[in-house]
């Protein structure tokens, strides 16, 4: 299956935003995506970071949210939280 | 006295006169310092449902105790007033280098009352206070005031101004100091204006004295290390409040179109990569290690050759998004006009996103705009509109009034289309988005503020009582509400940056370790009683209001908050309303306040505040 991810904030140690289709197999959960885009890609994400992130604009709750299933072009955006208002 | 200076400075602006004052044991010890002071000088000294452009109306310039000290991201000031724009008490906090200054010339406080006949400025300089005249500065811009005022008085001295918006009563006028830093809302700029006050400059040679240096000393290291590892500093280094503007646009935090909230297309120039190439400097307040502060360079469009203190997330919605507007160039320039004049970005945003949409619902016509055509996205309109509120020209003289006596006196359903909460605009901060960050800003004291209760549970992400808050829903939000509005102004009793105090995750317990290590009072060794002290400054406010009868009527949202989804498909908060009644509702028991939001006599006397209860009921 494929899934659309969405990279935002200093999720990555840079600010800048990350968009790209990922593939993994039927079945595969949040904690998968995670560990998979980190072998493949090295993108590390620490969820002892407090990230937000959204599954097709639902709000995940961490750390049981992580074994939310993925289904196919399921929208994944995991973003830093936001410093913003001044 | 440790860490405070332990005076007041009373200065009678009718009279010509300055006095000072100690501080009250009582009063250090019950409300700390800070947001505190203003709110008991103004419960205090206030009579009630006086004018505020009045001669009695009295303003209040206060630091806190840990101002002027070692410690980080404590050195902000703080004005506290009735408000002209929304008729309320008022708070509003402003950074740079005053702070410091104002605690190095002898004062905690400075309380302004009475008003001149002529324009003067205070020069503070230690103990020497003098009344000077300022016909020569009256009309300048802030930053031609302050490099006049330099030369006049003393090289190093800092100050806090204000410009034409202030001199013609903008009711959102903008106290600014020196170094561009603006306490902007709810118009303390006009307050001064009113009074003739072009100024306050300050120059001092003190230092507050420490009751345990080395305890302070080491709480510090606490303090630099809890910044320097926190996962929220590099990007905010690097871009300051701007790090956070697409993703917020992303998670429909920042509302576009007068908060109708469509589809702003070109948000991708609001992207983190875009901002960064602007920038040419960094900077930063007193004792502050982030400087998040940067100097914007404008290469190329009709605004070349601006050099200029970059827009805030803020100001990028209010000049940006909310107006359809995609144009850096054109934002950044318009901050500048806004920073010059002395306007505060939110409502002047809000006020020309107003009159855009009146225009295109054919409510106002070309000829109530001064001939010219209110488009949404349209870069070029935005700095001439700034330019007429600020100097009361044409349609500048109904939009410098706030968009709700705009929308009073305009009528024809235009009250409908002004997005305000007891007369302060609403801020780039969509309440549908984050319940309980929307019912801070619709319970709050001083209107739709967005740092009266800091968002640290929906959008800065932290746990509460263990798990992830859901922005959207509606559980135990009373009580979040409750809690965050608390705690601000539990810091705000130290004036502390929200930023540092909060995304970088200053805890209550290093807070009251470097209070005590300063000033020595046992009270406040305990984090606990920090929180009360917050609580109990709140509830001081909510009183001052409900002196002048603004009780829980005015809790209210605007109608497109509560009954018109997010339009936007692009955003996980697609969809959602914010459900006012369930939340005001579960707010109003959280506080243990009555149904119509007054604090009860019980809460009252519960939080050491008897006193009110002699006077109110």
């Amino acid at each position: 299956m494929k899934v659309f991810v969405r990279l935002m904030g200093k999720i990555l140690k840079d600010s800048n935003i990350h968009e790209f289709w990922f593939s993994l197999n039927d079945g595969a959960s949040l904690a998968d995506l995670l560990k998979i885009m980190e072998e493949k890609k090295g993108l590390k994400i620490d969820v002892e970071e407090n990230p937000i992130i959204f599954i097709n604009n639902l709000l995940i709750n961490l750390p049981e949210g992580l074994n939310a299933q993925l289904k196919d072009l399921d929208k994944i955006i995991i973003m830093s939280p936001a410093i913003a208002g001044g | 006295m440790y860490g405070y200076m332990g005076k007041i400075l009373r200065v009678n602006l009718s009279k010509k006169k300055a006095t000072t004052e100690h501080l009250k044991d009582e009063v250090i010890r019950s409300l700390i310092g800070g947001r505190g002071f203003g709110a008991w000088f103004l419960w205090h000294e206030l009579p009630a449902n006086i004018d505020p452009l009045g001669p009695e109306n009295k303003i209040i310039i206060s630091v806190g105790p840990l101002a002027g000290t070692k410690a980080l991201g404590v050195h902000r000031w703080m004005a506290q007033f009735k408000s002209p724009l929304t008729g309320t008490y008022f708070r509003s906090v402003g950074g740079g280098f005053f702070g410091a200054e104002l605690k190095f010339a002898g004062y905690d406080t400075i309380l302004i009352e009475g008003r001149s006949d002529e324009p003067i400025y205070l020069y503070i300089h230690d103990e020497n206070i003098e009344f000077r005249n300022a016909e020569k500065v009256w009309g300048m811009t802030t930053d031609s005031t302050a490099a006049f005022l330099r030369e006049e008085t003393d090289k190093q001295a800092r100050m806090i101004v204000i410009g034409p918006a202030g001199e013609n009563l903008v009711k959102f006028a903008a106290i600014v100091t020196d170094d561009m830093r603006t306490a902007s809302r709810g118009g303390g700029g006009a307050v001064m204006g009113v009074k003739n006050l072009k100024a306050i400059v300050v120059r001092g040679s003190k230092k507050p004295e420490i009751y345990n240096e080395k305890s302070l000393d080491e709480t510090l290291k606490e303090e630099i290390n809890t910044i320097k590892f926190s996962p929220g500093l590099s990007p905010f280094q690097e871009l300051g409040t701007n790090s956070g503007v697409y993703l917020e646009y992303v998670g429909g935090c920042f509302p576009t179109y007068n908060y109708r909230q469509e589809k702003l297309y070109g948000a991708s120039s609001f992207r983190p990569e875009n901002l960064r190439k602007y920038i040419v400097k960094h900077y930063g307040c007193y004792g502050c290690m982030v400087r998040c502060g940067k100097i914007f360079k404008l290469s190329k469009g009709p605004y070349a050759g601006t050099v200029w203190d970059f827009p805030e997330y803020e100001t990028h919605w209010a000049f940006g998004g909310n107006l359809g507007n995609i144009n850096i160039e054109s934002i950044t320039y318009a901050n500048m006009l806004a920073d010059k004049y002395g306007l505060d970005t939110i409502s002047a945003g809000s006020a020309i996103a107003f009159a855009i949409e009146l225009y295109e619902r054919g409510i106002l016509g070309k000829s109530e705009t001064d001939g010219l055509e209110l488009r949404w996205g349209d870069p070029d309109i935005i700095p001439e509109l700034i330019k007429r509120i600020a100097l009361r020209i044409g349609i500048g003289r109904l939009l410098a009034e706030g968009v709700k006596k705009a929308a009073e006196m305009i009528g024809r359903g235009s009250e409908r289309y002004a997005m305000h909460v007891k007369g302060l605009e609403l801020p780039a901060h969509d309440p549908r988005r984050a319940k309980a960050f929307g019912l801070s800003m619709a319970t709050s004291p001083i209107g739709a503020s967005h740092t009266i209760g800091v968002s640290i549970f929906e959008e800065f992400g932290m746990p509460y009582k263990g798990r992830k808050v859901d922005p959207f829903d509606l559980k135990e939000k009373g009580e979040i509400a409750k809690y965050m509005q608390d705690i601000t102004a539990t810091y705000e009793t130290g004036i502390w940056c929200i930023f540092i105090a909060f995304s970088f995750n200053i805890t209550l317990d290093l807070y009251s370790k470097l209070l005590y290590a300063a000033t020595g009072i046992k009270e406040f060794a305990d984090p606990n009683y920090l929180l009360i002290v917050g609580e109990r400054i709140f509830n001081l406010e909510k009183s001052i209001n409900a002196r002048d009868s603004i009780d829980g009527k005015f809790d209210k949202m605007p109608e497109r908050i509560t009954k018109e989804p997010i339009l936007r498909d692009d955003t996980p908060a697609r969809g959602q309303i914010f459900e006012e009644d369930i939340l005001i509702k579960d707010y109003y028991k959280a506080r243990g306040w009555n149904e119509k939001g007054i604090p009860t006599r019980e809460k009252l006397r519960e939080l050491g505040l008897e006193d009110l209860i002699m006077k109110r009921h």
